[in-house]
């Protein structure tokens, strides 16, 4: 059982709890026209889901054969399998390097953020040159900078360093 | 009639008006590429700048604006995965795909010219139905609604193709998401766990540029190389892609006619006619299995709608003072704040006006698929570029999109997670168009459900005594059975082949 | 000789960015404007108190000391809480105001804990009040108030949701003039919810009050049976008043558009946006503009602002267990 199989059990256990999580909240809900459709569809959303983890373990005839006959004969979907059947660790790093800038940007703010992450990226992970590097940076920051704030009139976020308050979560 | 025509025809023949159009034409593209704008803020920003002209020339500006958006929005869909607009989502579908394999200029092309056409046939439908508009928006209530939105998702196990479980799965999570926040037809908050920032639940623009944007972004970044593979070729010929929305008449029809009828009701918006007319049309077509992987029925499909949908929501907005979409919210605002009295009257008194909007939204449309049709060796160089350099520049754009539409730093995380959850989706096998269907669909549905109970007492013979309901409801136990036909004829087919 | 190179390019660029990004604004000297005013709309472009905004936020600007431009931002969600909230934690300094629609955003807070205070707003002014009838479609069997209170079956009033302008009126006149009634919510706008009722959906609407109502009422696809005033309205002076009904209790209500700024904004810089604000509203221009546009304009200045919201907050809490059992049903 490859990497990729077994992600997709663990996966579709998430999402099946999350599912469940909707259904238990629902019905805690007074108003039962409310309850109604969350709970129909939670429901219904379990057992596709309970049935499609049941599938990728021991496919179920029925499925397989319906699943075919939507497809032409004899062709496969192959847009969602990838050719490696394992998860790169250069998945997390790329996950990381997207939270990077989000953390640099709440902090010090996107002007900050947008030309320390395309710097540290290209620089990095990209091992541009520093001239390169650095004119990219600038050029970037630059037309976000006078597209976004100057044409448009928006205000970019200027980070909890330099004062900008935050919206209620 | 004629003599409104004739007077906003004598308008282009004034400098200003032909400048604005240009520069409207240009403001649009610009609003639709980038993630997170659009029409509506294009409209909300510029209103104000329209105040000292005459209202004719105004309405000139802000439709060529209009008119652009939606092609622009299709250029990030095709090359970076990016749905400019929200209603650009199901071409990234297929754009993508074509980008990837080194056709994003046949992409670029199809789009433009389907955009372009689809933009002629609402028009053209639009003056047909102008007559009547009054039955038509008397024709569309909750039951109509909830019928049409349940066969928009009821496509979702159709697009599931070949992994019926996982998509019915997706969808249902999607679904349950479009759930959150809070809900006026029961006046009470659902799933939000106290948070404020839920209360008007998932925000769907950073929802979906995480979904299509971040998480191709990720896979892309993991996988490396250029978005058109090493040794494609530059890009293939616009003058195919031309050609394919000839080849692909039907389609290019059954979606414009799609993407008008949800135009014009009120309330649905141009997501739900993108999606629809996309998953329509893989459903009629021959090979509904390469859908997904660049077949340029799908660009058609979903671009011809998208534009198509701009005629149909101008109908009960001129027509009716009914806001057919939030950009003609907007429009509205700008007649009322123009002087103009909005309502029924305003096609009586003001057809002059009408006109002006019709032919704006033509010409920017025109302009904007010409735009394309030249540029497309330009714009598809951009898959070319190492990915070094489009990792950083499109996240930057995400982040900034997703941030700018509300001004919250939350709604970049929301997009953040959003992408991480899609390239898990997509990784593990669970098609995002069915979770995104499902989101979009689902609490619409939901809610047109219970207003129709309500008005009808909480009988549920309300979805049953209306022509259109039953005419709807008759499509959908159609689409339902027409698989296991074709199905059928298939397996009839390949043994005959073979 | 590479490592000068690189720090001269590494200079350069940040010379350039620190320029921008942290130089610090032109000083036009003391006093206020000192730049751009931002005006806070609770609600999404096209919708009434942004077109009101906009309306006044052209020709206000030369009311003020110095010219500067007044930018709209519409910060819409959470039924207008949103935006009432940014405006509440906004900096004090006048370059940041907001258009607050009353008894809407004062009701949430009456309700429920909401993170801001409507008492404690520096107000500006007021520049309109919206007042409601109820209409029924062109062919309705209901033909005056009593009509509605005989109702075999309980009446069916279109509402974007409970806690809404329209919706709010809705359940205090039918609670208080005891028509059975039911609300169908959930229409997306109040245009939706107009032609609901024109439609036959529905049998009565109070949504979009009388100046949204009017262009139907003038098109005769609507028809309004009374309003909700002690005196007759100056675009409906045929339509009984629901004072004359008996029910004058229900006449005080209405929807008030609000100008205000953060709490603690400086008393003499409210002032200077009061003065611009009542100069605006008297321009001939913006009069012009509201005579054809049909948008009527009841000006007030700071002070009567205030009053109004506490006469609102006042006629609410009087009701207060009225709403709550109302919006439960």
């Amino acid at each position: 059982m490859n990497q990729i199989h077994k992600g997709k059990l663990i996966f579709g256990a998430i999402l099946l709890f999350l599912t469940l999580c909707f259904i238990i909240a629902a019905l805690g809900y007074e108003e039962p026209r409310a309850r109604l459709v969350p709970v129909l569809v939670g429901i219904a959303t379990i057992i596709f889901g309970i049935f499609s983890i049941i599938h990728a373990i021991r496919p179920i005839d029925f499925i397989t054969r319906f699943d075919m006959s939507i497809i032409d004969l004899g062709k496969q979907v192959n847009s969602t399998e990838e050719p490696e059947d394992r998860l790169d660790i250069k998945l997390l790093g790329s996950i990381a390097w997207l939270a990077g800038l989000f953390v640099v940007s709440f902090f010090l703010g996107f002007h900050i953020g947008i030309v320390a992450f395309m710097l540290a990226f290209l620089k990095i992970r990209g091992k541009v040159g520093w001239v390169k590097s650095i004119i990219s940076a600038v050029l970037v920051w630059g037309i976000i900078y006078f597209m976004f704030e100057k044409a448009m009139g928006f205000s970019l976020f200027k980070g909890l360093f330099f004062g900008e308050i935050l919206p209620l979560l | 009639m004629i003599e409104a025509f004739l007077q906003a025809l004598t308008y282009l023949l004034r400098g200003d008006t032909i400048i604005l159009i240009f520069l409207g034409n240009i403001i649009g593209l610009i609003f639709g590429a980038l993630p997170g704008l659009g029409g509506v803020i294009a409209l909300a920003i510029i209103l104000p700048f329209t105040f000292g002209m005459d209202p004719m020339v105004a309405f000139f500006f802000l439709s060529a604006i209009m008119g652009s958006v939606a092609f622009g929005g299709s250029i990030s869909a095709i090359l970076l995965n990016t749905p400019g607009t929200a209603p650009n989502a199901a071409t990234c579908l297929d754009g993508y795909p074509m980008a990837c394999k080194g056709e994003a200029r046949k992409a670029l092309g199809i789009s433009a010219t389907a955009c372009g056409l689809g933009a002629i046939f609402g028009l053209i439908v639009l003056v047909l139905l102008i007559p009547v508009v009054r039955r038509i928006v008397m024709l569309f209530g909750p039951p109509e609604f909830f019928m049409l939105v349940l066969f928009g998702l009821i496509t979702v196990a159709f697009a599931a193709k070949g992994n019926l479980l996982n998509g019915l799965f997706a969808g249902g999570v999607g679904i349950l998401l479009s759930m959150i926040g809070y809900s006026p037809v029961f006046g009470i908050l659902r799933f939000n766990l106290g948070s404020e920032y839920l209360w008007d639940g998932i925000e769907m623009i950073p929802f979906l540029i995480g979904i299509f944007a971040l998480s191709e972004l990720i896979n892309y970044s993991v996988k490396g190389g250029k978005i058109a593979g090493e040794e494609q070729a530059a890009g293939g010929k616009t003058i195919d892609g031309v050609k394919e929305v000839f080849r692909h008449k039907a389609c290019f029809l059954q979606s414009s006619i799609i993407g008008v009828v949800i135009g014009i009701i009120p309330g649905v918006g141009g997501t739900v006619a993108n999606f629809i007319a996309y998953i329509a049309a893989m459903h009629t077509a021959d090979n509904p299995e390469t859908f997904g992987q660049g077949n340029p029925a799908g660009i058609v499909a979903s671009e011809s709608s998208n534009d198509a949908k701009d005629g149909g929501a101008l109908l009960p907005t001129v027509g009716f003072g009914i806001p057919g979409s939030a950009e003609m919210a907007v429009l509205l605002g700008g007649f009322i704040l123009h002087g103009l009295e909005v309502g029924p009257m305003l096609i009586r008194e003001h057809l002059d006006i009408v006109f002006a909007l019709l032919l704006g939204l033509l010409i920017s449309n025109i302009l904007a698929s010409s735009f394309g049709l030249l540029m497309s060796k330009h714009l598809a160089k951009l898959t070319h570029i190492n990915v070094y350099y489009i990792v950083p520049m499109v996240a930057v754009l995400c982040f900034v999109g997703a941030y700018v539409l509300r001004e919250n730093i939350w709604d970049v995380v929301l997009a953040l997670v959003a992408g991480v959850f899609g390239y898990f989706m997509m990784k593990f096998g669970f098609p995002n168009i069915c979770l995104v269907i499902g989101f979009i669909l689902g609490v619409l549905a939901e809610k047109a459900f219970h207003q129709s109970l309500m008005m009808s007492y909480g009988s549920y013979a309300v979805f049953f005594n209306r022509t259109i309901t039953l005419i709807i409801l008759g499509l959908i136990i159609l689409v339902l059975i027409l698989p296991f036909i074709t199905g059928f004829r298939k397996g009839r087919n390949s043994e005959s082949d073979s | 000789m590479k490592n000068k190179k690189f720090y001269l390019y590494l200079a350069f660029s940040f010379v350039i960015f620190f320029t921008f990004v942290l130089a610090p604004t032109v000083a036009a000297g003391k006093g206020f404007p000192q730049k751009t005013i931002t005006w806070i709309v609770t609600y999404p472009p096209g919708g009434g108190f942004d077109t009101y905004a906009r309306a006044i936020a052209k020709h206000m600007p030369k009311y003020l000391p110095r010219k500067v431009q007044i930018v709209i931002k519409n910060s819409p969600g959470a039924g207008g809480r949103y935006g009432t909230n940014l405006l509440y934690r906004a900096r004090p300094n006048g370059h940041t105001i907001g258009i607050l629609n009353v008894p809407g955003v004062l009701i949430s807070q009456m309700v429920m804990k909401t993170k801001y205070d409507m008492t404690q707003f520096a107000y500006i002014g007021a520049c309109d009040q919206v007042k409601y009838c109820l209409s029924v479609p062109k062919n309705s069997p209901f033909k005056s108030l009593k009509d509605l209170q005989q109702a075999k079956k309980p009446v069916r009033m279109s509402t974007t949701g409970k806690g809404s302008s329209g919706g709010l009126m809705s359940i205090m006149t039918a609670e208080f003039t005891k028509i059975p009634y039911t609300m169908v919510t959930g229409y997306k706008g109040a245009p939706a919810s107009m032609v609901a009722a024109i439609r036959g959906d529905v049998d009565a609407v109070m949504d979009g009050g009388i100046e949204s109502q009017l262009t139907y009422i003038t098109e005769g696809e609507l028809i309004p049976l009374f309003v909700l005033g002690s005196k007759k309205e100056k675009y409906l002076p045929d339509v009984i008043t629901i004072k004359e009904l008996g029910y004058p209790e229900l006449a005080p209500l209405g929807m008030y558009r609000l100008i205000a700024a953060p709490p603690g904004t400086p008393k003499d810089i409210v002032t200077i946006l009061e003065k611009a604000l009542l100069k605006t509203l008297d321009d001939t221009d913006f009069r012009a503009w509201s005579k054809k546009a049909k948008r009527s304009i009841h000006p007030s200045n700071g002070k009567e602002a205030r009053d109004i919201l506490k006469a609102q907050a006042k006629l609410y809490e009087q009701y207060r267990e009225l709403l709550k059992k109302a919006v439960k049903k």
